[in-house]
């Protein structure tokens, strides 16, 4: 426990003084401060779509207010005189106004007005199904006041029904709301647990290739050794997660944004990962790390020369990349028949379950069954990369194999079958 | 304090790499462990600090099983292994304290040990930045820093320059003197024949010759005749029938089958009236034994 303790501060410290580490943080906690920062600083939503000309030949009282708060938000309304109409045409012409409204009278006097909306293209106003409610809107309330009513009997009439969104999210959240931060926070735990588990193959390969590795085995046991690296390497990951984190929430919160971020016209809103959601993540997060980077330790464990690091680990990132994509998959539909299944399988529960989460509606069992069998999978992987580390560390001279692992965990605690791994002609005279 | 192999075997498929080698190292006492490139060295010392299996065989440590009852070991490994990107201090007192040292302690002598091999400058420099002998004095102290009780140096000389040679030589010595059991791999016959009272010969893996050094000798007998005479000796020596005579300006220096062809060689040169300067019969250098042994030139 002393020699883990001791293993464990060294692989947390190498880690943490380590430029990349430094980089990270840096360059995520810039990223962050400029998702955060720069919209409240360019004046932060209030750009608009567009400005739209509005002709108003009724006796209607169209204004730009009205306009804004019963129309549309996004754009910038212009009232303009019948006379200016032509050179409207042509601030359309050049593309600087979005639409020209004109509202006419009607021919007869007992039909509704007229609204022409000249535009470029169609998809410019998404608002014309709100202008035309807005133009028979006031339309309605003008006859109701022409003929004489009573304040009661007008309000009766021009009543409006009231809408209220109650919003069930049976078969899943709303895609738009949650695709975003579920989105962004598979993406952070990908690049997380491939950053740090790959750093303990690094790591495991350098003392393999530096031959210092000889010297450590004398000293701390191999499963000691492994153990407190994964761990000095992990924690240091929660703490660069928690620097980046915590920095996140500080300035959202003196940034007076809240919950909510926006990039560009897309507002995130964060508020809909909620506390269950975290929760999960984090176990999620942490169990993802140790099943995945036990599993690079044993690739790490298995080259002689750094070079050949990158082809050991193909397969282990091969199983993180399938995590994600099918993490990304299941997004758009993360209650169906794949989203379930695969959730129960150890390498894609990490990132699986956590878009389940975050996007559906798992019940209890489904959340926590799937967590448990992804703990004592890990466990399991634990072991079996222990093993193939014991033997593959003062292995030099093979290249790294699928066969070569199965050997190594052939060899259960067997001396014998453990002595029979036969090394190559290479091997046989470096161990000589 | 005694290190004991009894029968160790290992075997890679068919080959036997170390066939049922045994032997003893007592504290205070160096031991060689000679052979030829592949003769099975580091596989014995692998196996001994059970970075190999062995499937046949025993190590003891004052006669109970090793591994269990480990000592505190120093080990020189053949391939040298620090951390190259970490500095010299970091990764000394990391490894010190993997041995139980407390790191005040571990500091401390840390300092002694740099200053004692002339490398105190570099304790803070990354062991990248260090030459080759630098980085080799810092591997010694990685095995010595914390004290232990049994020390295993393989081919600690190779790549040491005559100087950095005899300040190990020095270190090995003091390290004998504490009373440390100590394992010597070499092929450098001349180091060993210095610190080495028992040795052990291999040769693919089975053991030529063992026991302690001046008993090897002496049952070779005094067999290498030293003659020294301003005259030239090679008319009379070629007239006896002896032909593996090497000489060296006024120097011949020739093989004898035993001490009383010697002797006789000298009554004859005292007859014949030749002046001799010098006149010596000595017992073979390790060197020659290892040559006879092993077959090969090292």
């Amino acid at each position: 426990m002393r020699s883990f303790g001791i293993v464990f501060g060294y692989s947390f410290k190498e880690r943490v003084r380590s430029k990349s580490f430094l980089w990270m943080t840096v360059l995520l906690v810039a990223l962050i401060a400029a998702i955060v920062l720069i919209p409240r600083l360019t004046g932060g939503g209030t750009s608009t779509q567009g400005t739209v000309a509005v002709v108003n030949t009724t006796s209607l009282p169209v204004d730009a207010e009205g306009l804004g708060a019963s129309v549309s938000p996004l754009y910038e309304w212009k009232i303009v005189p019948e006379s200016e109409q032509a050179d409207q045409a042509k601030l359309l012409q050049n593309e600087e106004l979005s639409a020209i409204v004109a509202i006419a009278p009607a021919a007869e006097a007992s039909a509704a007005p007229q609204i022409t909306l000249s535009v470029n293209r169609q998809e410019d106003v998404p608002f014309a199904p709100n202008l035309s409610a807005y133009v028979e809107r006031l339309n309605v309330e003008e006859r109701v006041e022409a003929l004489g009513l009573s304040s009661e009997q007008a309000a009766s009439v021009t009543a409006r029904p009231s809408l209220e969104l109650n919003e069930l999210n049976a078969g899943g959240k709303s895609f738009t709301q949650t695709y975003m931060p579920v989105y962004a926070l598979l993406t952070l735990m990908f690049f997380m647990i491939y950053l740090f588990a790959g750093n303990v193959a690094t790591s495991v390969s350098v003392e393999k290739g530096s031959r210092i590795q000889e010297i450590l085995i004398t000293k701390v046991s191999p499963g000691q050794l492994l153990a407190g690296k994964v761990f000095g390497v992990g924690v240091a990951g929660i703490l660069q997660f928690a620097i980046i984190a915590g920095f996140g929430v500080l300035l959202m919160s003196f940034g007076g944004t809240g919950e909510a971020l926006s990039i560009g016209n897309l507002s995130i809103d964060l508020s809909i990962l909620g506390g269950q959601t975290l929760v999960v993540a984090a176990a999620l997060f942490i169990l993802g790390y140790f099943f995945y980077a036990t599993l690079f330790a044993a690739a790490g464990s298995m080259v002689s020369r750094s070079e050949e690091l990158n082809q050991a680990m193909m397969p282990v990132s091969m199983l993180l990349m399938a995590c994600f994509i099918v993490a990304l998959m299941i997004l758009a539909n993360p209650n169906g028949t794949l989203a379930v299944v695969s959730s129960y399988i150890p390498f894609l529960t990490p990132m699986v379950l956590l878009t389940r989460v975050g996007a559906g509606e798992p019940a209890l069992p489904e959340i926590v069954l799937p967590i448990v069998i992804l703990a004592v999978s890990t466990l399991l992987v634990g072991w079996l990369s222990g093993k193939v580390y014991r033997n593959g560390v003062l292995l030099y001279g093979q290249k790294p194999s699928v066969g070569m692992m199965l050997k190594m965990l052939g060899s259960a605690g067997n001396k014998a079958a453990r002595a029979k791994i036969v090394p190559s002609k290479g091997q046989a005279k470096d161990a000589v | 304090m005694t290190l004991e192999i009894r029968h160790l075997g290992k075997q890679y498929g068919e080959v036997k790499v170390v066939d049922d080698i045994s032997l003893t190292v007592r504290s205070g006492e160096a031991f060689g462990l000679l052979g030829g490139n592949g003769a099975g060295k580091t596989t014995t010392i692998r196996s001994v600090l059970g970075l190999l299996e062995h499937e046949h065989g025993e190590v003891l440590w004052n006669g109970k099983p090793f591994l269990s009852n480990r000592p505190s070991v120093g080990y020189l490994p053949e391939e040298r292994g620090l951390y190259p990107k970490e500095t010299v201090s970091e990764q000394l007192i990391y490894l010190a304290r993997l041995e139980g040292m407390k790191k005040t302690a571990a500091q401390s002598v840390l300092k002694s040990w740099l200053e004692r091999l002339g490398i105190a400058e570099h304790e803070h420099k990354r062991v990248e930045q260090l030459s080759k002998g630098n980085q080799q004095k810092v591997q010694i102290i990685s095995a010595l820093i914390h004290d232990p009780e049994l020390v295993i140096l393989d081919e600690p000389f190779s790549g040491l320059d005559p100087v950095n040679a005899d300040m190990l030589a020095s270190v090995v010595k003091e390290q004998i003197a504490k009373g440390k059991a100590l394992v010597f791999s070499s092929h450098q016959m001349m180091q060993v024949e210095q610190f080495c009272e028992q040795i052990c010969i291999l040769k693919r893996g089975r053991v030529q010759i063992d026991g302690r050094l001046s008993e090897i000798k002496r049952s070779y007998g005094r067999s290498n005749l030293i003659l020294r005479s301003e005259a030239d000796l090679m008319p009379f020596l070629e007239t006896r029938g002896l032909t593996d005579i090497r000489r060296d300006a006024q120097e011949w220096t020739l093989k004898v089958n035993n001490e009383a062809q010697a002797h006789e060689l000298m009554r004859e040169l005292g007859q014949a009236g030749v002046p001799m300067l010098k006149f010596e019969l000595k017992e073979p250098s390790l060197h020659e034994i290892f040559i006879e042994k092993v077959g090969e030139a090292v």
